[in-house]
């Protein structure tokens, strides 16, 4: 039982998957030079295309912090503006954080093309009234 | 007989709600809006994952059962249940690997839903093998027992990691978070694979008594009087 | 990047075909080992 327990408590520190921009800002020192996973939201209006060398740049934040990122290569096909990003690469000094592998995220949030966070089910029953002559 | 007609009931009646689910899900739900046609895995992916976390929720109590009452009849029940939830648990990191490919852009990451799942796949997948290489059947009962409940320290723990801890994984969704439409085959394919799940651990608990039975273990003090 | 996924239906297959192969070979085969059993008393 104590082995199960250490074992868990180990566990539970590696269990640090990524930083969300304040947390690595709060990290200070040891955010610099090793790889780590950076986690937000793609910044609205920050995403950069050079489309001649497949260089990809944007900025991650979490609504308090954020961290301009460089990629390279074709991001997988669901990465756009404020979507979840998780990153891994690493943080230089000059402040931008390096991308060696990018992740998107997605929410726990299904809907059909062109529904907005709205139940179509839910919408028909609040108009059925509305459509009686 | 009656036993295996209820058996077999179940599993029809489970495969046939399985067909009806899938065709929902495959052909009638809609695509999702940025996932597209790629988010049809989570019709069959989370009923798999709510059925593994409670077939081993059951391989828990039925492990607790047999250290408690000494019966043959529970360790049969957790023998069945160990084998179908390491089943599960395996296509459930298939099913995932596939839908994470064009969703996340990897097949896996050691976030930690991905990584408590893992630890749950192998530790589990260890009890059966001990099971497999202990010969005195009082001995691979109660050992396997009490490594079972060892190991299902970690089964809520799959369950609320995402909850507790920054994950790639999504968090579980609810009937507000899903369109009307895709909760009914997902709805359907759960009870279907409830149903399916059902039939297969009575019949896997009979292959596992009858083969205690022809290993001759001796009546346990319970039941000889 | 129309940030929707285009196709992918091969990961869809590729998924269901796996569950369901493998739960009708695992069904196939708890049904050969049970008439096994009954065979030799």
């Amino acid at each position: 039982m104590g082995v199960a327990l250490v074992s868990m408590g180990g566990l539970g520190e590696n269990l640090i998957f990524y930083w969300t921009p304040t947390e690595m800002k709060a990290a200070g020192e040891k955010a610099y030079g090793a790889t780590v996973r950076l986690g937000g939201q793609v910044v609205e209006g920050s995403i950069e295309r050079d489309e001649k060398s497949t260089k990809l740049s944007f900025r991650v934040g979490d609504g308090e912090t954020q961290f301009p990122v460089d990629a390279q290569g074709m991001p997988p096909a669901m990465f756009r503006e404020k979507i979840g990003v998780v990153i891994e690469g690493t943080l230089l000094r000059s402040g931008r954080f390096a991308s060696n592998r990018l992740m998107v995220k997605h929410d726990n949030e299904y809907r059909a093309p062109g529904e907005e966070d709205v139940d179509t089910k839910a919408l028909m029953k609040t108009t059925e009234g509305l459509a009686a002559p | 007989m009656s036993r295996e007609r209820l058996a077999l009931g179940f599993g029809l009646l489970g495969i046939a709600l399985l067909g009806w689910g899938s065709y929902l899900g495959l052909f009638v739900a809609p695509p999702d809006r940025y996932m597209g046609d790629v988010q049809r895995i989570m019709y069959v992916h989370v009923p798999t994952a709510w059925l593994a976390l409670v077939v081993f929720t059951l391989a828990f109590i039925y492990a607790v059962l047999f250290l408690v009452h000494r019966s043959w009849r529970w360790d049969a029940l957790h023998e069945a249940s160990l084998e179908i939830g390491v089943l599960f648990t395996g296509l459930l990191c298939i099913q995932g690997a596939l839908w994470g490919k064009p969703t996340w852009g990897v097949y896996w990451a050691w976030d930690p839903r991905l990584t408590t799942v893992a630890v749950m796949l192998l530790s589990f997948t260890g009890i059966l093998s001990l099971r497999h290489f202990l010969d005195d059947p009082l001995r691979r009962a109660s050992w396997s027992a009490a490594t079972t409940i060892l190991a299902s320290a970690n089964v809520p723990v799959v369950y609320y990691s995402v909850r507790w801890w920054n994950s790639l994984h999504q968090l579980q969704s609810t009937p507000k978070t899903v369109n009307s439409s895709m909760v009914e085959p997902l709805r359907i394919n759960a009870f279907g694979l409830l149903f399916l799940t059902i039939a297969l651990i009575m019949a896997r608990s009979w292959i596992a008594e009858s083969r205690r039975r022809k290993a001759m273990a001796p009546p346990l003090a319970k039941e000889s009087s | 990047m129309s940030g929707m996924i285009q196709g992918g239906w091969e990961f869809v297959w590729a998924a269901y075909g796996i569950t369901f192969t493998t739960l009708s070979l695992y069904c196939f085969s708890l049904w050969m080992r049970l008439r096994a059993d009954k065979n030799e008393p």
